[in-house]
């Protein structure tokens, strides 16, 4: 499972970024601001390729000696950004793309969602704004003894 | 279906709402366009959010306008564009000929000056799910439905007989934006542009490429002076 889960707006800043608690938390800000260079790379280099090429997930973007970085970038260019443990050789790509579908699909509830701005951080403090988000971020990270 | 009928029942009470606080003086008079168009901004991100998740990315604009006639129109108006055109530098022009937030009230030209409030909230939908697709842009409407308008397109005068309400968008765009226009066609009954504040004076669009439009004696300039 995943390490370190960020969202970052199109403008390029963080609406949300948690990792686990017990490792190094500037690392994975760290990671997740230097795979951006990748993200764009990917992006750019996707508008000449030809349809089915035009996949809204976007692969591995680098691999580190411990960590393996996926990205995702939605239409509205919004994108996500996973970390996860290279040890885990039983995630496969698929289930990669599944989480990446399943937060985006949280992301949507909470842009739909009426009580939050557009570009605003999400927030887990208000009731049923972050917190549905949250805990769907909390099921896809590596579980905590 | 009856989800349809909820959408015309809540979009018609939403603008009578408006209005009617206008009246009260809760709202200044004359923001009730911006304000609707506000709204339909808020949704519009959110929709487009939604209906794209499952889509291919894309391409260019006009691709991004293509999606917007058929996926975004179907799914809110049951309907497609009718038409899109386009002078390739970023002008658009969605028309509509069977506009359906406008049919309930289009048997004659009775309410001809009231259909620009209920024009304004698409306007916003249009713009707020361009905006989040990364498009800066300006929605203005135009409503053409009177003998008067004769000549124009030949669909258009199908309409004058049938005295149905069409609506008509329109885009123009400087380098790197996008500007989406939704001109009233009736002469005097331009809707104000929902916010003159994102055209700087010396950047206002001119639209200097020939548009199939401009054959329409009433929106081809006066939108963009």
């Amino acid at each position: 499972m995943a390490v370190c889960v960020a969202v970052i707006a199109k403008e390029n800043y963080p609406l949300y970024i948690r990792s686990t608690p017990t490792e190094n938390e500037l690392k994975f800000h760290y990671m997740v601001h230097t795979s951006l260079d990748v993200v764009d790379e990917k992006i750019s280099a996707m508008g000449k390729a030809l349809v089915d090429q035009r996949e809204l997930y976007l692969g591995l973007l680098y691999p580190t000696e411990d960590y393996k970085v996926y990205g995702y970038v939605t239409n509205s260019k919004v994108k996500f950004v996973m970390v996860v443990d290279s040890s885990n050789t039983a995630l496969r790509d698929n289930e990669i793309r599944s989480m990446f579908r399943k937060l985006h699909n949280s992301y949507t509830d909470v842009m739909c969602n009426p009580f939050y701005n557009p570009g605003d951080r999400i927030q887990s403090r208000f009731v049923c704004l972050g917190r549905a988000f949250d805990n769907m971020v909390t099921s896809m990270m590596i579980p905590v003894c | 279906m009856a989800d349809e009928a909820l959408f015309l029942l809540l979009h018609n009470e939403m603008v009578s709402g408006v209005y009617k606080s206008a009246e009260q003086g809760e709202v200044e008079n004359g923001r009730c366009i911006t304000k609707l168009e506000n709204m339909g901004f808020r949704v519009g991100q959110g929709l487009i959010e939604r209906f794209t998740k499952d889509t291919a990315r894309f391409k260019d604009e006009l691709d991004i306008m293509k999606f917007i006639c058929k996926d975004f129109w179907t799914t809110v108006f049951k309907k497609q564009i009718d038409n899109l055109r386009t002078n390739h530098q970023g002008i658009y022009v969605l028309q509509d000929n069977k506009f359906r937030l406008l049919t309930q009230m289009s048997a004659g030209k009775q309410y001809l000056e009231h259909a620009s409030k209920y024009l304004a909230f698409t306007c916003g939908l249009i713009r707020g799910g361009l905006s989040n697709l990364g498009i800066k842009s300006i929605v203005t409407a135009e409503v053409s439905s009177m003998p008067a308008c004769s000549g124009v397109h030949v669909q258009n005068m199908q309409d004058c007989c049938t005295g149905t309400y069409k609506a008509m968008w329109f885009a123009a765009s400087i380098p790197h934006h996008l500007y989406l226009a939704f001109l009233p066609c009736y002469p005097s009954q331009l809707l104000p542009l929902p916010c003159p504040s994102l055209i700087p004076p010396q950047q206002t669009p001119v639209c200097d490429a020939p548009l199939p439009v401009s054959m329409c004696s009433h929106c081809s300039t006066s939108a963009y002076e």
